[in-house]
């Protein structure tokens, strides 16, 4: 098992980040270094690609133990919207609550002004 | 199970069990792999939270009636569903509905540290008028941070109909025939508008979800890693639910759905044949009738209210959505409306054309009311008398079937724009025809016009 399975949550940042500090660190050796801007071009495009490979053997090893097939890519975008539908529901969760709390401070509000009168 | 048991046909995927019939009744084999998870199912609570609310089938534990063996770790005896209906026979908002069904159980799973690890829509079932999840064995306990493994054919089984439904046309449910595993994410993106990508729903769970589908169908995956808290789970719950909530089918006519209401028929006529109807259903007294050719299902109703089961088949999706919005409002619990092309019915489909059944495997039933139906077949169709007569025998012990002479208006419509070549189309040979299946036992007029209604028995 590798360290960062113990914290899985993490994971996908980690190993793209990871990944991203290498190509930066590889990228500013080479530039350094004097060549035409068709060769800087096709350098950056070559780490690119070789930073997405890298950043997706980590991320995807291992078998499937599902009896249904999951779908490689549906599992991957889960992780992927996993942030973005978390946030999206705190937030909503949070207006759900504010408005719960108006309403029922409006309506005890309102029923003490009927008491009132 | 014993050896005269048969297993079914459709019960061979899913490792943690099977269901078998034995002595005409359905059961459940909970294999020893299964054991943890049901366990689970029962001790957490879920099982009495589902019951409680109708959501799950409820069963009884019955191993002590069955042999023991290496693999069984309990047998379950289901309560009977006494017709198995498939999405494609659904409207849409029968789809909606059991779609929601499927995400409460989700959630509810949750709540319990359990996941459905299967979301099919073969899963779930109309039965008391109402949508009910049938697979106990779907629920597996769950580790906080995996992604959730059915999520693919939720969106499949689920949300790709429901949206082309909406978006595009309310027929195109009938692709979940041609692909039984759910409409595929990229087909459905290639048919929806762009403007449906507005919505953020349809834009993720289809576009963006089916654009990562094909981009790393090759790549391997470990579902021990995983890196969707439980915050992100509920939100997708909650993304799946809302989105599915917003979609709409835009209520238009058809030419079928105004059909009681835009003939030629007088009041008189149509209240007569609802009394001839309803005094035949009392004298016959049956349990259980198909309707075919229901419309938005007025003489369905008729069965319903006498306690008789009764599905009702319709091929116009508009008529049954009219029919099945109806029969929830009311929460009917006796009537099922199917959509149903009659010159075409669902045939048996899937693995050796045994996993879903055809519509003749699901009988045969009671009675049969074809009223206003023969026309649409014999002429419509160019169904020759005795072909439908052969049909409607292998459907049923009682038939209830009106005659609709060539002079009616409705036949006139039909024979409008084309060459009447129709000559053998005459009671004589109508009930020439039919009296080789059946015995006709009355013929009775319906008011003045000149339709008749006959009551027969199978041979």
């Amino acid at each position: 098992m590798l360290w960062f399975d113990v914290f899985p949550g993490k994971r996908v940042l980690l190993v793209i980040g990871v990944c991203e500090k290498l190509r930066m660190v590889i990228a500013n050796c080479l530039y350094q270094e004097e060549g035409t801007n068709a060769m800087k071009k096709k350098c950056k495009r070559s780490l690119n690609l070789l930073s997405l490979i890298l950043s997706w053997q980590f991320i995807m090893s291992g078998p499937a133990l599902a009896y249904i097939d999951p779908g490689t890519g549906s599992y991957l975008f889960q992780m992927l919207m996993a942030g973005l539908l978390s946030s999206m529901f705190a937030v909503k969760i949070f207006w759900r609550n504010i408005r719960v709390y108006f309403s029922r401070f409006f309506s005890q509000s309102d029923s003490q002004g009927h008491e009132n009168e | 199970m014993k050896t005269s048991d048969q297993v079914l046909a459709s019960s061979f995927r899913d490792p943690s069990g099977f269901l078998f019939v034995s002595e005409e009744i359905l059961y459940r084999q909970v294999n020893k792999v299964y054991q943890e998870h049901y366990c689970h199912l029962i001790k957490s609570g879920l099982y009495d939270s589902l019951i409680q609310d109708r959501l799950l089938i409820p069963h009884q534990e019955v191993l002590d009636e069955f042999p023991s063996n290496a693999d069984v770790y309990k047998i379950l005896k289901p309560e009977a569903i006494p017709f198995i209906s498939y999405p494609y026979e659904w409207c849409f908002s029968q789809l909606k509905q059991a779609a929601l069904t499927t995400l409460e159980i989700q959630g509810r799973a949750l709540a319990h540290g359990m996941i459905l690890k299967d979301a099919s829509a073969f899963n779930v079932q109309y039965h008391l008028g109402r949508p009910i999840f049938i697979d106990s064995l779907s629920f597996e306990r769950y580790s906080n941070g995996h992604p959730w493994v059915a999520y693919r054919q939720f969106c499949q089984h689920f949300l790709a109909p429901l949206v082309l439904m909406s978006y595009c046309d309310i027929r195109l449910n009938q692709l979940m025939e041609i692909y039984l595993d759910g409409i595929p994410l990229d087909l459905t993106s290639s048919l929806l508008p762009w403007s449906s990508f507005l919505r953020f729903g349809v834009l993720s769970h289809i576009y963006l979800h089916g654009k990562c589908q094909k981009r790393f169908s090759s790549a391997t995956i470990s579902s021990t890693s995983g890196s969707v808290n439980n915050n992100a789970m509920l939100g997708l719950i909650d993304s799946l639910k809302t989105t599915i909530d917003q979609l709409q089918y835009k209520h238009r006519e058809s030419l079928w759905s105004s059909y009681y209401t835009d003939n030629t028929y007088s009041d008189e006529d149509m209240t007569e044949k609802v009394v001839l109807v309803g005094r035949v259903l009392d004298e016959i007294q049956p349990e259980t009738m198909w309707d075919l050719g229901a419309n938005t299902g007025r003489f369905s109703q008729l069965a319903a209210e006498r306690g008789i089961k009764t599905v009702s088949f319709e091929g116009d999706p508009v008529s049954s959505e009219k029919h099945y919005l109806t029969c929830d409002e009311s929460k009917e619990k006796n009537v099922l409306p199917l959509i149903m092309d009659l010159a075409n019915p669902s045939a048996g489909i899937g693995w050796a054309h045994q996993e879903r059944q055809s519509l003749v495997a699901r009988g045969p039933v009671d009675v049969v009311l074809a009223l206003a139906l023969i026309h649409h077949l014999a002429i419509a169709n160019n169904v020759p008398f005795e072909k439908i007569a052969e049909f409607l025998s292998s459907l049923c012990e009682t038939l209830i079937i009106e005659f609709v002479p060539k002079d009616d208006s409705q036949v006139k419509r039909l024979l409008s724009s084309r060459e009447d070549n129709f000559h053998d189309y005459t009671q004589s040979l109508f009930e020439r025809a039919f009296e080789t299946f059946f015995r006709i036992d009355q013929s009775i007029a319906i008011g003045d016009s000149q339709r008749i209604l006959y009551i027969m028995y199978s041979e």
